[in-house]
């Protein structure tokens, strides 16, 4: 009886070691599972017109990301939280369960933060990257190429953290580069230097500089029309979060396809970059 | 006694089993993300297929667009890379066996290949599957249509484990198929089989097959343009390594919505079917 009892408590005790590595094995996140349940989705997103708009004075949000996640969440009848995050710090405010998604489809889906987190494929929109100079700069009057501004006397002005100081840390070596903090209420600031004559160039992207320049005469949008870098922008879930990232591939999908995506950029009167999709009976 | 010891075995035995049978529903993910982010080392296995894999004759180091798009990524994630050479007869073993976290060669992402490895999406480039014959084979002008060689006393020659080899044991009823182990040396070496007249035809890449032709006055290359085929060209990690792998599919992404992969391919005089992408302002 004791060999028994002796066998029995090894037995045990093998099944529970063996169930602790399963679960260690298996264990990852199960947000979709959750929002099941609870029918919250937590959401972090940075204020940043037209993706997310914050009414000053009520704090309510609205813009393309915002309208797109409440459309999602309503099908699945979930509520939306929302938490505004910051550049900084959207990386931990994921990876710490503070949100669900980082829903911003103008967050660069960049190889760093790729290391991080889990991006939405295929991207939502694409960044075009373009630069403006003063008319009367008569020294680029030939120029072919963005890297021929790549020069010790050429001053770049940008936006800090934003597509154009990504791509200029990556290429430029000898230009001096002026970094300038904008916020939600002027994102164009850093293109101020080149009007008023502290910087030679300004680079970012075609939606901000496109608009800079068609208000001021000034200044010459130089690669409107074939902006000479793109950078895709994705909304963002934790790594390990695979039934949910699917989830909202699949939704984002839909609403890509059946053309809400398209009429949600018009009803903020926003024209972004996006792949051409033409569809053809075969 | 012994009665009693037999049962408590049998159970023991019962109650093992049991747990280890419950492990078997459930998917052990890889962590080769997390790994490379403690170790800084991506395990790459490559097969030297110019100018996507290039090895220097005199000092074994590795160029071309794949390695060098790899050795990119690489860079962004402070990782180094230990590069193995391997055949495509045995990609996708050396993933299973763990020695190597991705397969940077110009696999043919085939059905048969997807279900033992995951293949990043979407596919990086096509490759068009092509064939040489001898000049002086009559069958070299007259053949239109790649089942023309299908016939008792034709012999094709073909890479084993290659989208040639596979593709003629699916579609070739009649010819007498010439397998040849080719090694990471020489993945091409079944051509020679024709040039040396052990062979009527050889089925290989169009990458592959068009050099060979130029070195070979006494072949050419048949199903050029049109090609018998057009294959998706990934690369390929362990199917459980569901982080590593979107970790991959987002940074080739990134690559290619840059316009790195395009550079890259024209810093090597290299000419591969893509996708006709086009962005458009909505």
């Amino acid at each position: 009886m004791k060999v028994f009892l002796c066998l029995l408590q090894v037995a045990l005790l093998l099944t529970l070691v063996a169930c602790a590595k399963i679960s260690q094995d298996t264990q990852t996140v199960d947000t979709l599972d959750r929002i099941r349940q609870t029918g919250i989705i937590e959401a972090c997103v940075i204020p940043e017109p037209p993706f997310v708009i914050k009414n000053a004075k009520t704090g309510v949000l609205s813009g393309l990301d915002v309208d797109t996640l409440n459309l999602i969440a309503e099908k699945i009848n979930a509520k939306v939280h929302w938490h505004e995050s910051g550049i900084n710090n959207f990386i931990a405010d994921v990876q710490s369960g503070r949100c669900d998604v980082l829903a911003q489809s103008s967050l660069f889906a960049i190889i760093p933060r790729a290391m991080a987190l889990a991006f939405t494929e295929p991207p939502l929109i694409y960044v075009g990257l373009t630069a403006i100079i003063r008319k009367n700069d008569t020294r680029f009057k030939n120029f072919k190429n963005i890297m021929e501004f790549d020069r010790p006397d050429i001053t770049v002005a940008i936006n800090t953290g934003a597509a154009g100081d990504l791509w200029v840390k990556e290429h430029f070596k000898k230009a001096q580069i002026k970094r300038i903090d904008t916020d939600a209420a002027d994102a164009t600031r850093f293109c101020v230097e080149v009007s008023a004559g502290r910087a030679d160039l300004a680079i970012d992207g075609v939606d901000d500089i496109g608009y800079y320049a068609s208000q001021h005469p000034e200044v010459i949008d130089l690669f409107r029309d074939h902006p000479f870098s793109l950078t895709p922008g994705s909304w963002a879930v934790r790594q390990d979060d695979v039934k949910w990232l699917h989830f909202l591939e699949t939704a984002l999908q839909f609403l890509d396809t059946q053309g809400t995506i398209t009429q949600l950029e018009k009803k903020y009167n926003t024209h972004l970059l996006h792949l051409v999709k033409e569809y053809k009976l075969q | 006694m012994k009665i009693l010891l037999k049962a408590s075995l049998a159970m023991i035995l019962g109650i093992f089993l049991f747990s280890c049978g419950q492990s078997k529903s459930t998917i052990q993910a890889d962590d080769t993300l997390d790994r490379i982010r403690q170790t800084g080392v991506i395990d790459a296995c490559t097969i030297i297929q110019p100018p996507l894999v290039i090895k220097d004759s005199k000092t074994g180091a590795l160029s071309g667009v794949f390695v060098d798009a790899m050795n990119l990524i690489a860079e962004k994630m402070n990782a180094k890379i230990h590069w193995h050479e391997t055949t495509f007869g045995n990609a996708t073993a050396e993933l299973s066996s763990q020695h190597c976290d991705i397969a940077v060669a110009a696999l043919f992402s085939t059905i048969s290949r997807a279900e033992v490895v995951a293949f990043t999406e979407p596919p990086i480039l096509y490759n068009g599957l092509s064939a040489i014959i001898r000049k002086n084979n009559p069958l070299a002008l007259k053949a239109k249509n790649i089942l023309d060689f299908d016939k008792p006393g034709i012999i094709v020659s073909v890479a084993t484990g290659s989208a040639g080899d596979t593709f003629a044991q699916e579609v070739f009823k009649k010819a007498t198929l010439k397998k040849i182990d080719a090694e990471a040396s020489d993945v091409a070496r079944n051509l020679i089989e024709v040039s040396a007249n052990r062979a009527d035809i050889a089925i290989f890449s169009a990458d592959v097959c068009e050099p060979y032709a130029k070195a070979h006055p006494e072949v050419t290359v048949l199903f050029r343009n049109p090609p018998i085929s057009i294959n998706p060209v990934s690369w390929a990690v362990r199917q459980t390594d569901f982080k590593w792998l979107h970790f991959m599919e987002t940074a080739l992404q990134f690559l290619d919505t840059q316009g790195t992969l395009d550079q890259l391919e024209k810093k090597y005089h290299a000419h591969y079917i893509r996708l006709v992408k086009q962005y458009r302002l909505q």
